[in-house]
């Protein structure tokens, strides 16, 4: 049979036929021809793939590598590239819709992909049971080579040379340790390995001992050579029965062997190993109280020097080295000092064994080299985190190491860049946690773990653990107060100087590592009550409700709607929220993120149910306006400037508190963003109306048309007789690209172009147009173009779809419709043509390192270059404060990027009086954010001013709630998510008719009924605790 | 064998055929290796295990059946490799009693590879790493 060096397989299937696949077998026939390479690449024609939406497909063997939309004027490229070259030709890639960039390689799992083999390289390929499998992978030649052509110290510098560091944790230099046992005098010497592996989720030890048991003795008996003993014992924790039962096993087999025992290999030394089984105390790790242990005394650390090294073991000279390390050696010896360092970094040498577990794809066991950075690990081999959640941080090290946050997810495993960032490399443990990890619970877990597991020795540790512990309870029972984290940095500090022995020395990492950076979740947890990831249950009465940010009772309303009591509903949401029509529609609906529900099946649609509460009552349903009488407003006015989602809420939160409130708004429309950046087929404008009338009727007074810096300034507000002032301007000024070619007629801002479009100004129909960006601000700028006619909108992102910042449902929306993503690509520059735009040059880009952001930074590929024909160019990558005259000589202070200094919790100005919130503070740019930013700043004023500053109840004052049974009973069945009609993706072209249709009311109580009420008989208890607070 | 000499080392290495490779003429055509690390016997490794010697008995087939240790992904464990002679090992991942019947069916006996449950190929007989 012929054989070939390459196999190019062109996808012969329906679909790849359509798209073309004939021209390119053509095109590449043609070119293999050319460069003569016939006879060693062979062409063929296949069935269809499957994959037909991204026809034509070339898969090329033997690597795998997968192909996609490959049109006759790219064959040149690869075939000289891949095939000539054997480069991949890394622009053509298939790019996985779903994530993470491009797999060039197919039927391989990333998992064992990026690993590197070496200490656990027989684990899983030999039978740990016969120690003929190990001697068939060379096994024992390392002790062979040692006892027949290596002094003791040639061997301790070969271990030392290859610059191995102990693999338990600490990362002593394992030869160095020899060494000094090998000077120390004693006539009797030890070398014993540490297989009490204790650290929650670490188990690479047990797997090393179950997998490969005969290298572990290999590598003692080569260490006792080295060091002189002829007695080596293993500790081992009894709760790994089956790798006590490999290990006798292999033991014994080698002691068959005469591999261990008297005159090994007929040379004159001697060892033998025996097997201590330990209780599975944590402490017993630390090596002087395993070496207590051993003696049959407590397991209690004393203090060094001496180190075990001159005095251990019945105070004989004692090398104590981890499994992994002991595992290692003999691969040193056989392939030589210069082969291992020439793996890792400067150093650390090598490869280490991590245990990946958490919430993460592949839970397992890992080897990598030193100097893999950590995303690597947990986005190539861990496949990343499950069911679409965010990566939060990793705790490496386990309960002695610390929490490595994702702007930290480039750094290399290495010990001295571990411990820079308060983290260890511990014996390998990584646990992987997502966004619903709370920090200070994770703290408190492995505190609880260390304070439970202090062998009771030393005062700091014993004690210290214990207050830590309980400040960290208190904190996340809603208990915190002022102060506790200070005081937890100080116990930390003090506990890690004083403690007698790595466990209390290393305990307060987990605290100390978390505080430094998730001190926010801390702070949150202590001044607001509230735990950012929904774990800590004394804090809240529903998830729901504890997510949003204005804190909307959404178990309540849905209890209600699923009861049929429409109309409280509607009131229940008014309590908080004055824009019910606009957030059912445009939330980004926080509250389902954290649903419970989801655990299940689906979050509930909370959105759209608020969406149906509003809708019932002010189309369908007779209207009830919420607050019976319209509210006196006999307080001191307060000006808000800016008629956005913050400014309104404000101004809605304040007038319920007697203060007569003026907005005014630059613009000629009411509503800021709402009414000028969201386009009408997502947010009609008749509701923005109703939402912002209903704000008026409590004497709401709006007018347009006044910009604050230029008609009037902030002293001119204070001389009209307003008290406060709260601004909530917005950020109205798009960003520009920095590339040539912007100046072109026909390159319109995204915010711009939203904005002009909206107030009537006609869009000349042009044919094509590329929109730059991964925002909200881009999808919508694109899906209104479409609805403009245009043929063909591109959408131009340098990253890939998983990670567009825009909502997940808009994007579906906008690909249905039929934007053309291009996704990995960056605008170079802008083409014209008499003054116009006539097409804008792009670049591919890979996926690199990862950057602040936790996500991968895509860097240029260079020859990538790529044009689209069009007409129109809207950059839509990013938006500032346009303050205009504003703030100058306001008093007002600016940062640096143009946000408003507020303090993040009162958001005061450092102006007395004066408020700031929504978009322009620079914090989350989200409609429900800026409201809780508007309703809070209210809260705020009111004090100011003289009132309580409390806008509604903690307490549910909407009767009859707490009485509603839940409708799921103790059995929960599985019960898809109900979906609101849409409309047909043919009637949506040439006109801006609502999209998303809402639910009927059938469809409203049947999704309400399948709330799990989380909020059920919780209503007391909370009551009773915010009495105590 | 009693106590070794350096030299019978490579006699041993000379003659022995690792569990999870295929080298010498001697080998059967077919192994099958089922990995009992402790977390592929919490997953049910040794139901697999048995399973399988009594669907090897009762259909009387003539291939090795070994068991090795914990490849490293184990929460896709009981974990079973299939090697054939001059093809790419197979490793499948989340083994049950049902499926390692049908494995044993469809990929040992016919050649076959079960796509579904295929937790990856190896290029070739070698371990990873070498």
């Amino acid at each position: 049979m012929k054989r070939y060096r390459s196999t190019v397989l062109v996808c012969g299937g329906t679909g790849c036929v359509a798209a073309g696949s004939l021209k390119v077998y053509e095109e590449f026939l043609k070119e293999i021809r050319k460069f003569k390479l016939e006879d060693e690449i062979n062409l063929v024609m296949t069935g269809c793939n499957g994959i037909c939406d991204q026809g034509p497909v070339i898969i090329v063997y033997p690597e795998g590598t997968f192909y996609s939309r490959i049109q006759v004027e790219n064959v040149a490229r690869i075939v000289e590239e891949h095939l000539l070259k054997g480069r991949v030709a890394k622009e053509f890639l298939y790019e996985r819709p779903e994530a993470d960039g491009t797999v060039p390689v197919f039927n391989e799992i990333g998992f064992f992909r990026s690993q590197h083999k070496v200490t656990r390289k027989n684990c899983g390929v030999i039978d740990p049971r016969k120690i003929d499998e190990y001697i068939a992978v060379d096994g024992w030649q390392a002790l062979a080579k040692v006892l027949k052509e290596m002094t003791q110290e040639q061997v301790i510098e070969e271990v030392k040379n290859a610059g191995l560091r102990g693999r338990g944790g600490a990362g002593f230099p394992t030869g160095l340790k020899w060494q000094f046992c090998r000077q120390a005098k004693g006539d009797q010497k030890y070398i014993m390995c540490n297989a009490d592996e204790g650290d929650p989720g670490a188990f690479m030890d047990r797997s090393q001992l179950e997998g490969d048991p005969q290298s572990v003795l290999e590598g003692m008996a080569i260490g006792a050579y080295a060091i002189g003993a002829d007695k080596g014992i293993i500790y081992v924790r009894a709760e790994y029965p089956l790798a006590i039962e490999l290990l006798t096993n292999a033991i014994d087999q080698a002691r068959e062997y005469g591999l261990l025992g008297e005159n090994i290999f007929g040379t004159d030394f001697s060892f033998d190993i025996e097997i201590m089984m330990g209780a599975g105390a944590f402490v017993c790790g630390e090596e002087t109280a395993l070496m207590r242990s051993v003696e049959g005394k407590r397991g209690e650390p004393r203090p060094r020097p001496p180190f075990p090294a001159i005095a251990g073991l019945y105070e004989k000279p004692t090398v104590l080295n981890n499994v992994e390390t002991l595992g290692t050696i003999p691969i040193i010896i056989r392939n030589g000092a210069d082969w291992y360092s020439s793996i890792g970094t400067e150093k650390s040498k090598g490869t280490k064994i991590f245990s990946l577990t958490g919430t993460i794809v592949n839970n397992g066991l890992v080897e990598v080299d030193m100097g893999t950075p950590m995303g690597d690990i947990i986005y190539d081999i861990g496949g990343g985190i499950p069911n679409g959640k965010q990566f939060k941080s990793v705790q490496c090290g386990g309960p002695s190491g610390g929490c490595i946050p994702k702007q930290h997810l480039d750094t290399p495993i290495d010990y001295d860049e571990l411990n820079a960032l308060g983290a260890i490399m511990g014996s390998g443990g990584l646990v992987v946690m997502n966004e619903d990890t709370c920090m200070v619970d994770t703290a408190r877990f492995f505190l609880d773990f260390v304070q439970d597991e202090s062998c009771g020795k030393c005062p700091p540790c014993r004690i210290g653990t214990k207050r830590m512990l309980e400040i960290l309870t208190r904190i996340t029972e809603g208990k915190g107060k002022e102060g506790d984290i200070e005081e937890l940095e100080n116990l930390g500090k003090l506990i890690k100087e004083t403690a007698l022995c790595g466990l209390g020395q290393t305990a307060p990492n987990p605290v100390l590592s978390t505080i430094r950076f998730f001190r926010d979740e801390y702070e949150a947890h202590i001044k607001e009550k509230r735990c950012p990831a929904v774990v800590c249950g004394s804090l809240f009465r529903a998830p729901c409700e504890h997510t949003c940010p204005v804190g909307l009772d959404a178990a309540g309303y849905v209890a209600l709607i699923g009861n049929k009591k429409f109309d409280e509903a509607f009131d229940l949401i008014l309590e908080r929220n004055p824009l019910p029509g606009i957030c059912g529609r445009v939330c980004t609906h926080p509250c389902e993120s954290k649903c419970r529900r989801a655990m299940i099946d689906e979050p509930i649609a909370i959105r759209t149910l608020k969406r149906f509460a509003y809708d019932y009552a002010c189309n369908g349903g007779k209207r009830t306006p919420y607050l019976s009488e319209k509210p006196v407003l006999d307080k001191d006015p307060v000006a808000v400037i800016g008629s956005g989602p913050a400014g309104l809420t404000c101004a809605y939160q304040l007038a319920k508190k007697g203060h007569p409130v003026t907005i005014f708004e630059k613009l000629p429309v009411e509503g800021g963003m709402l009414a000028v950046g969201i386009p009408e087929y997502r947010l009609p404008r008749d509701v923005i109306k109703s939402d912002i009338d209903r704000i008026k009727e409590f004497g709401v007074e709006i007018k347009t048309g006044v910009e604050i810096g230029k008609d009037k300034s902030i002293d001119d507000l204070y001389k009209e007789g307003f008290k406060a002032v709260f601004i909530g301007i917005g950020t109205q000024k798009g960003w520009d690209l920095g590339i040539e070619g912007e100046s072109l007629k026909g390159v319109y801002n995204g915010l711009d172009f939203l904005r002009d479009f909206n107030l009537g100004e006609k869009m000349d129909g042009g044919k094509s147009a590329a929109v730059i960006g991964g925002g909200n601000a881009a999808i919508d700028a694109s899906r209104t173009l479409l609805r403009l006619g245009y043929e063909n909108v591109y959408l131009v992102y340098r990253r890939t779809k998983s990670e567009m910042p825009a909502n997940e449902e808009e994007i579906e929306e906008a690909f249905k419709e039929g934007v053309k993503p291009y996704f990995l690509a960056a605008p170079l520059k802008i083409e014209g043509d008499g003054g116009k735009v006539s097409s804008l040059v792009c670049q591919r880009m890979s996926l690199g390192k990862f950057d602040r952001s936790g996500r991968r930074r895509p860097e240029p590929v260079e020859g990538t270059e790529f044009e689209l024909q069009v007409d129109m160019v809207i950059p839509a990558i990013g938006q500032e404060v346009d303050a205009g005259k504003l703030f100058d000589g306001s008093g007002v202070e600016v940062s640096d990027r143009g946000w408003i200094k507020v303090d993040k919790y009162s958001y005061a100005t450092n102006r007395e009086g004066v408020f700031a919130g929504g978009d322009a503070v620079g914090e989350e740019a989200t409609v429900i954010w800026a409201m809780k930013t508007g309703m809070k700043a209210a809260s705020e004023i009111d004090k100011y001013l003289g009132g309580d500053g409390i806008l509604v109840d903690a307490v549910r004052t909407s009767a009859g709630i707490d009485e509603i049974k839940p409708l799921v009973g103790e059995e929960v069945e599985e019960q898809a998510r109900e979906k609101q009609k849409m409309l047909a993706l043919d009637s949506r072209t040439g006109n801006f008719d609502e999209t998303e249709l809402g639910f009927d009311v059938e469809t409203a109580v049947k999704e309400a009924g399948r709330c799990l009420r989380c909020d059920f008989g919780r209503e007391a208890e909370l009551a009773r605790r915010i009495q105590q607070q | 064998m009693g106590k070794l000499n350096i030299e019978d080392l490579q006699k041993i290495k000379d003659r022995v055929q690792v569990t999870g490779g295929m080298r010498s003429k001697e080998d059967k055509d077919i192994k099958v290796v089922v990995h009992m690390g402790t977390c592929g016997i919490a997953s049910g490794a040794r139901k697999v295990m048995s399973e399988l010697l009594k669907i090897v008995e009762d259909k009387n087939l003539d291939i090795e059946i070994g068991q090795s240790g914990c490849i490293g992904i184990c929460d896709r464990e009981p974990i079973v490799s299939v090697i054939r002679k001059n093809e790419p090992q197979v490793r499948y991942g989340k083994v049950t009693p049902e499926s390692i019947a049908e494995i044993v069916e469809s990929h040992v006996i016919g050649g076959k590879v079960i796509d579904k449950y295929v937790l990856s190929h190896l290029p070739d007989n070698k371990a990873e790493g070498e």
